[in-house]
């Protein structure tokens, strides 16, 4: 069975809505689901934590309806698993409400959060641990092809847990103290990284998810140890929630859904970070073997989610190493209405193309300008995790992928190396500020793009030497930014975060200048400063620190700028890139390369703008070029090269992508 | 005698870059633009504030090439005209070497531009305006600099406007001390009225100033401004200082739309527009900011813009002010995307806003107001107070739905109104709450609170508060339809039903989804006809409730709910289930003008209309202007179009039933 389920290169699983008293239709959806797709796992959705009195009635209850949709299914191609919707609850939403008191509960501990809000029940509690394993026991039993336990099992509701008196006695066994859950509230609130209060209290909130998902294990274990379990990423646990998914994974390879999601989405625009982000958790969990995608479209209707740009989010999750999916009620029901079945047709007309590119991935190497991720979070406190949200994102959210190279069509790459062979692109202080000095250092030693604040960040941080200049923060007026061979300009104006570089190398080679003038037309042209400026340190690295930054206002994109990061990058590489959009609009590149040099690429167009053909500019000139079908066939597609530029016949729509081999 | 350029019913001016010593090049590309797009009108961009010293220098310099640009266009047909991009300056531009004239103080105490109050910087301006009336440009139009905020705050505090403010008020103030007179004044004191008395002659004079140089040329030259965003209230009186005699006032709206980023907020442009349009009903013809700043597709899709030019069109709007169409930037073409569409649809363009000339707007009435309570321009940043208290239900709900809606600062219009959150309730007088209360009225949960609050809560058959309860449903225990909702605390409590208050839907609570328990915990959607004569519908559910504000069921719930204040079917709404705008107009004999738009990333493979009265033909506008039959079939009470529309396409309809087919 579970070889089965993990059968394909990139497998699906559909979460199939709770259903009493419909689970006939909810079968004959998924049959037709499985049919048109050709993905066969699907997942019924149980939110199981408790509500009512006794808490296991409502258990029983799903367990029947679980038993009719099994039956259901019985003889179809359909293979049934089980989702723990819920087990700590995602909330604190299913307790009585105040003005029902007399509505009895179990009457087991609840959590207490770090504002001191009574939130779910504790699973440190000898009751709720029974109740998790008996139930877990129960959906063992109906031999499931999967259980994936959902993101509730974190710990947060919504803020850090837990300060119960069981974890209060736990910390107390484990550092010696004798605190109240008062007082140990309090000490954690007012503790610093690396305090001992700290350490032990984050051990403790990591054995919540980790502890459940162990309790999970045991009771599956008991009834079928070879039942494959998995996790799904609570947004605030991407650290460790790789150690919850082998918890739940037992003695098989460990399975967990990233939280990457992108439901209510608003603009196309916001494609760059989906991809970037999407990288990350992936590398930041490169020894968990099946890492699924955050598909959902909540609330499963077109207005928060196109099926267009769920299948472009798809795509890009498998150009990122990602090898499943978990999607949402696709060719179902909700609230007695049939689900958009653009999801169905979308999915069902590239189901061999997820399935082909999944393979093709395997056998190639992400490549692109390089993003730095890291894993550096010493002023995260996760009982402030509010306060400093934006301080815990692998990448940061104005990473240079986002900023610009998503947008103007260069292929980028997160990594969390610091000895790739390719350019580094660092947009902003906050990528900066979170690496250590050892880390900079060696970061400086490589290839290297800097912005403005990237640069000014750097220079604060007493590094000017290895930029060949200093670059502060200071009053000073200019206009223009012209290029010191041939004075031509690029697009500028007046900005408080463009900072004054003053070279302090000769060897420094300066690429543009910011100059002022009176007026357009003028004759009273003024050198002011240097702007883009190269340089070879003595750390062995190449480095271009620019004045520029994406928050210029009106100045982001033109293809005058375009141009400019294109002669950057490559004169930083010592070479061309290998591919890159030709568009003068938003259009967002991925490449992977095979070992022989071939690149896989995907074109998706971000911008309102149908393109007619996409346009790519190569550094050599492909004998071939194919493009990946629905079906997951490749076909050669005609061609236009006219010098370095290839023209190839496929019109793209607003998000929609083509997936291309350049050989 | 009026211009000939006014007589197309839509307007185009596209503004062509400053390019000094590329005249040639760019006459070719405005010629090139005017064959394919068939606008003749192009107006130069000049930058004319102050720069440079003597400024003069500059002004001469751009002269020098408007000469050339003129020359170059010499019988090619094409229409010069002027931008005076700027004369007061956008933001103060660093200058190092300047005019020895007093420099405008802003509400913060920044040097920000010149003040138009010296001599001879008005001499300045007049003479620049004069200089350029002789070169007989076909139209004038100022720029959205000639306001009276710059860099956060308002102007001016100089020398002159203090002595200005004394000898009016008698007040003996230093510049200073007026600064701080004025941001410690409330609104209607002296100080704060001789003030704003002040700021608006700041740029009105310009105006008048600018009119006057012309007219000592050439009376009959046609002028116009353009709305800055921060005089949305006052811009129209600009308009009028610059027309020309006997011609009509003409201003350009502030409702660009650059940098985009989501179809899905083209709502809230489109509302923008039509409540901008309706506060000045003295400007004749009000244009379209269809600017594409920074003028790449980055920031604007020419598909994009040619929504928003239908949209405006179809709210009333007569003229587009375009830039750099089919020109370059930084010696690279513009994108010809913008050319492209442009051509496509010339005649579309002039053939609908001739429908719309014949037609009224129709659709769900947002309520606008002209109450600015805690407006002050000494608050520099904190103005954000507009027309509309934003997000209304028809930017964020109806706009995306497919329901026709419209804004209107008339409360007693036949129509449904509807009205979101208690900001908005917060803009109305008691007496126009009262007029909105005897109509047909909507209201969502934050906004039946905020009516109780004020004391009207006889008028809506219940009491409505923010207090603690718990729920996890909504049903129409008539039908057992289930709306989705989520707990949340700005959910009000509805009770104390008054005799004759009709419940459609109730809130209830469920321990766990399919539990067989059900407890009913309030009210939630409720019909009153009340003692004014009105009808009005108090819903507990609102736009903000998480994850749930669309989706099927809730746009039916909407639709029972117009339809039952409104005694009958709305004329036409879209049935399609993802973002889509559709805007309505009437014919007097009953046809519906319709105009959908699709602001989904997913191409609509057909369109799926319900209509008041079931069309017996459907019309498109074509792109080349013609109404073309289309062919549809019904689909029990919808009709269903074979006409896909992909993300941003936009699609117009005349829908004419049975006793109106021609």
């Amino acid at each position: 069975m579970a070889d089965r389920t993990f059968a394909q290169n990139f497998v699906f699983f559909d979460i199939l809505p709770f259903s009493p008293g419909e689970e006939e239709l909810l079968a004959r959806e998924a049959v037709e689901y499985t049919e048109r797709t050709g993905n066969r796992n699907v997942l019924y959705s149980l939110t199981l934590s408790p509500a009512g009195f006794p808490a296991m009635n409502k258990v029983l209850f799903m367990l029947e309806s679980y038993r009719k949709l099994k039956a259901a299914l019985q003889g179809t191609p359909c293979l049934l698993g089980v989702l723990f919707q819920a087990v700590l609850g995602h909330g604190a939403r299913n307790f009585p409400p105040p003005d029902l008191k007399s509505r009895p509960v179990e009457p087991w501990v609840r959590m207490v959060n770090v504002d001191g809000a009574l939130t779910r029940y504790c699973p440190l509690d000898e009751g709720f641990r029974k109740y998790i394993f008996d139930m877990s026991v129960l959906f063992a039993k109906e031999a499931p092809c999967f259980i994936l336990g959902d993101d509730d099992i974190r710990s947060f509701a919504p803020k850090a847990e837990c300060f119960c008196e069981l974890h209060t006695a736990a910390f107390n066994r484990m550092t010696g103290r004798n605190f109240t859950p008062e007082e140990y509230r309090q000490a954690v609130l007012n503790c610093n990284r690396g305090d001992e209060v700290y350490e032990a209290y984050e051990t403790l909130r990591r054995g919540i998810p980790n502890g459940v998902a162990s309790i999970i294990r045991e009771a599956v274990d008991t009834v079928d140890p070879e039942i494959r379990c998995g996790s799904c990423m609570p947004g605030w646990e991407f650290l460790f929630n790789g150690e919850t998914s082998k918890c739940f994974a037992g003695k098989h390879p460990a399975v967990m859904r990233v939280a990457n999601a992108n439901y209510n989405e608003t603009s196309a625009k916001h494609y760059p970070l989906l991809v970037v982000k999407t990288m990350a958790l992936r590398l930041a969990h490169k020894e968990i073997p099946v890492v699924l995608d955050e598909a959902d479209t909540c609330p499963h209707n077109l207005w928060s989610r196109a099926a267009i740009s769920m299948h472009a989010k798809l795509v890009s999750g498998i150009f990122a190493g990602l090898n499943g999916a978990k999607i949402w009620y696709v060719n179902a029901h909700k609230g007695g209405k049939p689900v958009s079945r653009n999801y169905t047709d979308i999915l069902a007309e590239n189901k061999g193309l997820y399935q082909t590119l999944a393979a093709e991935c395997a056998k190639t190497g992400l490549a692109g300008v390089v993003i730095p991720a890291h894993k550096n979070f010493a002023d995260w406190h996760a009982a402030h995790y509010s306060e400093v949200a934006r301080r815990i994102q692998l990448v940061a959210d104005d990473n240079m992928a986002v900023t610009m190279l998503g947008h103007i069509g260069i292929p980028f790459r997160a990594s969390f190396e610091q000895d790739e062979d390719e350019v580094y692109a660092v947009s902003g202080a906050e990528t900066i500020d979170h690496l250590s000095d050892e880390e900079l250092k060696k970061l400086l030693s490589r290839k290297l793009l800097l912005d403005g604040p990237a640069a000014a960040a750097v220079s604060s941080r007493g590094f000017s030497d290895a930029l060949g200049l200093t670059a502060e923060h200071k009053a000073f007026s200019f206009n223009r930014e012209l290029r010191t061979d041939d004075g031509k300009g690029y697009v500028i104006v007046q900005d408080s975060q463009v900072p004054f570089f003053t070279i302090k190398d000769p060897g420094a080679e300066v690429f543009t200048e910011l100059h002022y003038i009176s007026y357009n037309g003028a004759d009273d042209d003024e050198y002011i400063a240097p702007a883009a400026v190269f340089y070879r340190n003595a750390l062995g690295g190449y480095v271009c620190s620019m004045v520029f930054h994406y928050q210029i206002v009106y100045s982001q994109f033109n293809e005058r700028r375009k141009e400019f990061f294109i002669e950057i990058l490559e004169r930083l590489r010592g070479r061309k890139l290998p591919l890159v959009s030709a568009d003068a609009q938003n259009v967002t590149v991925i490449t992977r390369e095979y070992p022989d040099g071939a690149l896989l690429a995907e074109a998706c167009n971000i911008n309102f703008d149908p393109l007619r053909k996409i346009a790519l500019r190569c550094a050599k000139t492909p004998s071939r070029v194919e493009r990946l079908t629905g079906a997951g066939e490749w076909i050669d597609v005609p061609f236009e090269a006219k010098g370095e530029i290839v023209t190839v016949e496929i019109p793209l729509a607003c998000y929609e992508l083509a997936v291309l081999r350049l050989s | 005698m009026s211009s000939d350029i006014f007589e197309r019913n839509f307007l185009f001016f596209n503004v062509l870059p400053f390019s000094p010593g590329k005249e040639k090049e760019l006459a070719a590309d405005a010629v090139d633009y005017m064959k394919q797009t068939g606008n003749d009108l192009v107006l130069y961009c000049m930058t004319l504030h102050p720069q440079g010293f003597p400024a003069m220098k500059k002004a001469e310099a751009l002269l020098a090439s408007y000469r050339a640009l003129k020359a170059e266009l010499e019988g090619t047909g094409v229409r010069l005209g002027l931008l005076i991009q700027s004369i007061l300056g956008h933001w103060p531009r660093v200058d190092k070497d300047e005019e020895p004239w007093t420099r405008s103080v802003n509400s913060e105490g920044i040097l920000t531009r010149f003040c138009p109050l010296d001599e001879r910087y008005r001499k300045y301006i007049f003479d620049v305006a004069a200089m350029f009336a002789r070169e007989k440009p076909v139209f004038i139009l100022g720029d959205d600099d000639i306001r009276s905020f710059s860099q956060g705050g308002a102007e001016c505090f100089c020398e002159l406007h203090t002595a200005e403010f004394n000898r009016r008020t008698g007040n003996r103030f230093t510049p200073e001390e007026y600064r701080a007179a004025v941001k410690a004044s409330r609104q209607g004191d002296e100080i704060f009225t001789a003030f704003d008395t002040l700021r608006r002659e700041l740029f009105n004079n310009v105006a008048s100033l600018i009119r006057e140089a012309i007219d000592s040329v050439d009376p009959s030259i046609p002028a116009g401004s353009c709305m800055p965003g921060a005089e949305i209230r006052f811009a129209s009186e600009t308009a009028r200082r610059f027309a020309a005699k006997d011609q009509p006032v003409v201003m350009r709206l502030g409702n660009t739309l650059y940098l985009e980023r989501s179809a899905k907020d083209f709502p809230y442009v489109v509302s923008r527009t039509m409540v901008y349009k309706a506060a000045h009903p003295s400007v004749d013809i009000a244009m379209d900011e269809s600017d594409t700043f920074p003028h790449t597709l980055y920031s604007r899709s020419s598909v994009g813009m040619h929504a928003k030019l239908f949209s405006s069109i179809f709210c009333g709007l007569r003229g587009s002010k375009l830039w750099l169409v089919n020109c370059r930037k930084m010696g690279r073409p513009v994108h010809r995307n913008y050319t492209k569409i442009l051509a496509k649809y010339s005649r579309a363009y002039q053939v609908l806003a001739g429908e719309v000339m014949k037609t009224r707007m129709t659709g769900v009435i947002i309520p606008a107001h002209r109450n600015f309570p805690n407006w002050h321009p000494g608050w520099g940043k904190r103005n954000s107070e507009y027309f509309l208290s934003e997000p209304t239900l028809g930017s964020r709900m109806f706009g995306v739905l497919g329901i026709p809606y419209q804004c209107k600062f008339e409360l007693d219009q036949p129509g449904v109104y509807a009205i979101a959150g208690a900001q908005a309730i917060g803009r109305f007088r008691d007496e126009e709450l009262k007029t909105l209360l005897s109509g047909r009225l909507l209201l969502d949960g934050p906004a039946a609170v905020a009516v109780c609050e004020r004391g009207f809560a006889g008028e809506l058959g219940l009491t409505a508060c923010f207090e603690e309860f718990r729920y996890n449903r909504e049903v129409d225990p008539a039908t057992e339809t289930g709306y989705p909702i989520t707990k949340e605390f700005n959910v009000p409590h509805f009770k104390d039903l008054a005799p004759g208050a009709e419940v459609m839907t109730e809130l209830c609570y469920s321990p766990y989804a399919g539990s067989p328990e059900r407890e009913f915990a309030a009210p939630g959607t409720v019909f009153f006809r009340n003692a004014l004569g009105g009808l009005v519908c108090s819903t507990a559910f609102h736009q903000d409730v998480s994850y749930v504000q669309y989706n099927e069921t809730r746009k039916e719930w909407y639709v029972r709910i117009l339809e039952r204040l409104n005694g009958g079917r709305l004329p036409a709404f879209c049935q399609d289930l993802q973002e889509i705008l559709v805007l309505t107009r009437a014919y007097e004999d009953g046809r519906v003008l319709c105009y959908i738009c699709n602001l989904n990333f997913d191409p609509m493979e057909t369109v799926t209309l319900r209509c008041g009265a079931e069309p017996a033909r459907v019309e498109e506008l074509t792109p080349e202007g013609e109404w073309r039959g289309m062919p549809f079939r019904r689909e029990g009470e919808n009709i269903v179009l074979d006409r896909s529309l992909n993300c941003y396409e936009t699609l117009v309809l005349r829908l004419i039933s049975e006793g109106e087919k021609k």
